[in-house]
């Protein structure tokens, strides 16, 4: 029986040093890591970034607003696939990291996908891709902690924090560079067809909205105050869509009312004819790249009025 | 509940806890009040419905033994199969088969209305029904005496480790297991049952739920992927739904060793079998073998003449698909597998070859073989299954697939598959529990590799098992 216990203890210390062990090593590569994937691109903004003026949003940031037309010391730290409570998340870790652009601007690009989202989870998920920060940014753990009672229980295990793209992180190593400009400005080239846009406006009929998640307007009413705490201005887009839907209505009355209330200023482009041209997509979400010249200088006139 | 979260695994401590330290005659009463609180996590409703079937199934067996006149017994067995048919058939089949009255109306021009069922299919159903079913069928035939405890033959029906998704167990197994006196702390068990559980949940989070994530995304609009994309998704689909279905099945099994109950086995190495027909020897090996002592053999098996034989393939097969789910398209994933057994007979390649370059060669083509058949299991319908198929045998491109590759190298399954086949290899003619014969200090590896690949690569919030939908 004690040789038995003996050996559980055993096996239970030589799993913690181990743990320890490849907590720490994939800690250096991370801390290293400044490609594209596996957060090095977060990594080095919050290492290196400097700027006046962050832009920040998911796919509809990363292919369609282009800093370099917006102005002089303007970043683009968008992520694809990436929605309201990441965005959110970047921000607290920007002012955890000192990178905050206080006194300066974020244009934060809104997913009104994001307000009629049946389950938080969805926009929870997002917020893993940061979890090596867990256990130093409150904002990240309460959101992650969200999931269930036992969450916390997982981040006890050091190498936990790396579950997901540590082979990535490995493989990132032998890049000496970072992919492409870390300024994350990616146009699409393509162009969509009449048979793809009428397929998706058929799918868009059926569709049938789920009731608005208060939860992320919560979410967003915190971000907006802590925006103003800290000296920052936020401003919040509203990206151009193929067709307008009359379904997304309440919401955006919603944010209006929200941003009214607030002061905060909204650029909303949803409404605007001139992007129902199907030249400027690439596909039912995205602006092309022609598209995306045009929007980022409209962003431009907009910011300057 | 689900076998990969936290919560299963505070009820599956608590519980066995409980279990060891109550006495003896205690012991199943409390594992049955465990397995009717865990079945009732997923909707208590239901729980009701397996308490009818399982008082029915009870009572019937008791009169089928206990009546003289033979009409009687066979009255007895045909109400217990109407009947657990009769359940199967409202909550799974009804609106399948009103659908399917529908279309051939449509074929005369007439019309045909009927009132959807809205009821949720309940979790489990395909499996318990089956199991009380073999129970009642082997009561008949005198295979098995009737188990005069009600408790305990409700703790058969609804033992929770194989309770929403098999193994399907027969009673004159699983039965004389529940009725023994004693019970030892065993750490023999407990090691074996440690191992089950920690291969399975390896199986299920790092391998099955990542690959989940690419193939959800492909077959959501399959035709607009390239072919070489389109079947290596395909082939992805093929270790998706083994280490999903295969990893619940060695949780179960390994959850069971540590109650000290002993569950079979589902899957030994099936993507290395040399024909279908072998496959189907190693792939879920409870609902084969309960389709073929129970419709292929009472059919005539192949004992009779060479078309009934292949016909009884046809019906067997077609009983499988339907089994798995309510359409055409799993319909049609049981007559292909059907069909493809009668070409292999037909070929004389049913049996492994002794030759081992050939063998390996026929692996590696059953294989294929077997992830193209898995195509209609995956797809919405039947045309997108033929769209598939037209698609990667007459517009075979390779350009998507290798810009894939390269930007996802470091794929995130892709290790903990390479670990998986290795293992698969190792174990291939003995079984899973042969690694405890391992030196200590290479288990001990084993075991920490297994660990931390969960840990660095097991999906978060991963999915439910794939055979839970039926």
């Amino acid at each position: 029986m004690i040789k038995k216990v003996f050996h559980i203890l055993l096996i239970a210390g030589i799993f913690i040093c181990l743990d320890k062990l490849i907590g720490q090593y994939f800690t250096t590569l991370y801390e290293e890591n400044y490609c594209q994937h596996a957060g090095g691109d977060v990594n080095y903004y919050l290492k290196h970034g400097n700027s006046d003026t962050i832009v920040i949003g998911s796919s509809r940031v990363n292919t369609m607003i282009n800093p370099k037309i917006l102005g002089e010391k303007i970043v683009n730290i968008s992520k694809p696939s990436k929605h309201l409570y990441y965005n959110i998340a970047i921000i607290h870790l920007l002012k955890q990291y000192n990178k905050l652009p206080t006194n300066g601007l974020i244009l934060l690009s809104l997913e009104l996908e994001d307000f009629y989202i049946e389950s938080e989870q969805k926009l929870i998920n997002d917020v893993y891709y940061l979890k090596y920060y867990y256990n130093t940014n409150d904002y990240i753990r309460t959101i992650i902690n969200k999931t269930s009672y036992y969450e916390p229980l997982k981040f006890l295990i050091s190498s936990y924090r790396f579950n997901g793209e540590n082979f990535k992180l490995f493989t990132n190593q032998f890049q000496h560079i970072c992919d492409g400009d870390i300024n994350g400005y990616y146009p699409i080239r393509s162009k969509i067809s009449e048979k793809d846009y009428l397929t998706k406006m058929k799918q868009d009929l059926h569709e049938k909205l789920s009731k608005i998640n208060h939860k992320t307007s919560e979410e967003l009413v915190s971000l907006i105050h802590f925006c103003k705490k800290n000296n920052v201005n936020l401003s919040l887009i509203v990206p151009p869509s193929i067709y307008y839907s009359k379904k997304k209505k309440l919401i955006k009355t919603e944010i209006e009312n929200l941003c009214q209330m607030n002061k905060i200023n909204l650029l909303d482009f949803s409404s605007e004819s001139e992007f129902r041209d199907l030249k400027l997509w690439a596909d039912c979400i995205h602006l092309n790249s022609l598209g995306s010249e045009i929007y980022s200088y409209k962003i431009k006139e907009k910011l300057k009025t | 509940m689900l076998f990969n979260s936290f919560d299963f695994f505070l009820f599956l401590f608590i519980v066995l806890i409980t279990f060891w330290l109550l006495p003896a005659k205690f012991k199943w009463i409390f594992l049955l009040i465990s397995s009717y609180f865990f079945y009732a996590q997923w909707n208590p409703i239901y729980l009701l419905l397996l308490i009818f079937t399982t008082v029915i199934d009870y009572t019937i067996a008791l009169k089928i033994t206990s009546s003289k006149a033979k009409f009687k017994s066979k009255l007895g067995i045909y109400l217990s199969v109407i009947m657990n048919l009769g359940v199967l058939f409202i909550f799974k089949y009804y609106n399948f088969f009103h659908e399917s009255i529908k279309e051939i109306y449509k074929l005369f021009s007439i019309e045909y209305n009927y009132n959807t069922s809205t009821l949720l299919l309940p979790v489990g159903i395909s499996f318990y029904t089956f199991q009380v079913l073999s129970y009642s069928i082997d009561v008949y035939k005198k295979v098995i005496v009737p188990e005069k405890r009600i408790g305990k033959f409700a703790l058969f029906v609804s033992f929770f480790p194989q309770l929403v998704a098999g193994p399907i167990e027969r009673a004159k197994d699983l039965l004389p297991q529940i009725n023994k006196q004693r019970f030892r702390i065993n750490s023999e068990n407990a090691r074996i049952g440690l191992l089950y559980i920690f291969w399975g949940l390896f199986q299920k989070v790092a391998i099955a739920d990542n690959i989940a994530t690419l193939v959800d995304k492909v077959y959501e609009n399959p035709l607009n992927v390239e072919s070489g994309l389109l079947l290596y998704t395909v082939l992805l689909f093929s270790f998706q739904i083994y280490t999903d279905f295969a990893g619940y099945s060695n949780m179960a099994v390994g959850i069971a060793k540590l109650f000290g109950y002993e569950l079979t086995l589902n899957f030994k190495s099936p993507y290395l079998s040399p024909s279908i027909s072998i496959f189907w020897k190693n792939w879920h090996i409870s609902l084969s073998r309960w389709v073929k002592d129970y419709i292929y053999i009472p059919l005539g098996g192949n004992r009779i003449s060479v078309q009934k034989t292949y016909i009884n393939l046809i019906i067997t097969f077609f009983i499988v698909g339907l089994w798995h789910g309510a359409s055409f398209n799993f319909i049609f994933w049981g007559l292909l597998n059907g069909l493809f057994l009668i070409l292999e007979r037909l070929l004389h390649l049913k049996n492994e070859s002794k030759n081992t370059i050939v063998n390996s060669f026929r692996i590696i083509l059953t294989f294929v073989l077997i992830s193209l058949i898995w195509v209609p299991f995956r797809a919405k319908s039947i045309s997108e299954t033929i769209d598939i198929f037209k698609k990667i045998m007459f517009d075979f491109k390779l350009a998507e697939l290798k810009f894939w590759i390269v930007e996802n190298i470091s794929s995130i399954f892709i290790i903990p598959l390479i670990l998986l086949i290795s293992i698969e290899l190792i174990i291939k003619k003995r079984n899973l529990e042969s690694i405890l014969t391992w030196k200590k200090h290479q288990q001990i590896l084993f075991f920490l590799m297994l660990i931390f690949t969960i840990i660095l690569t097991g999906k978060t919030n991963g999915g439910a098992f794939i055979y839970f939908q039926f």
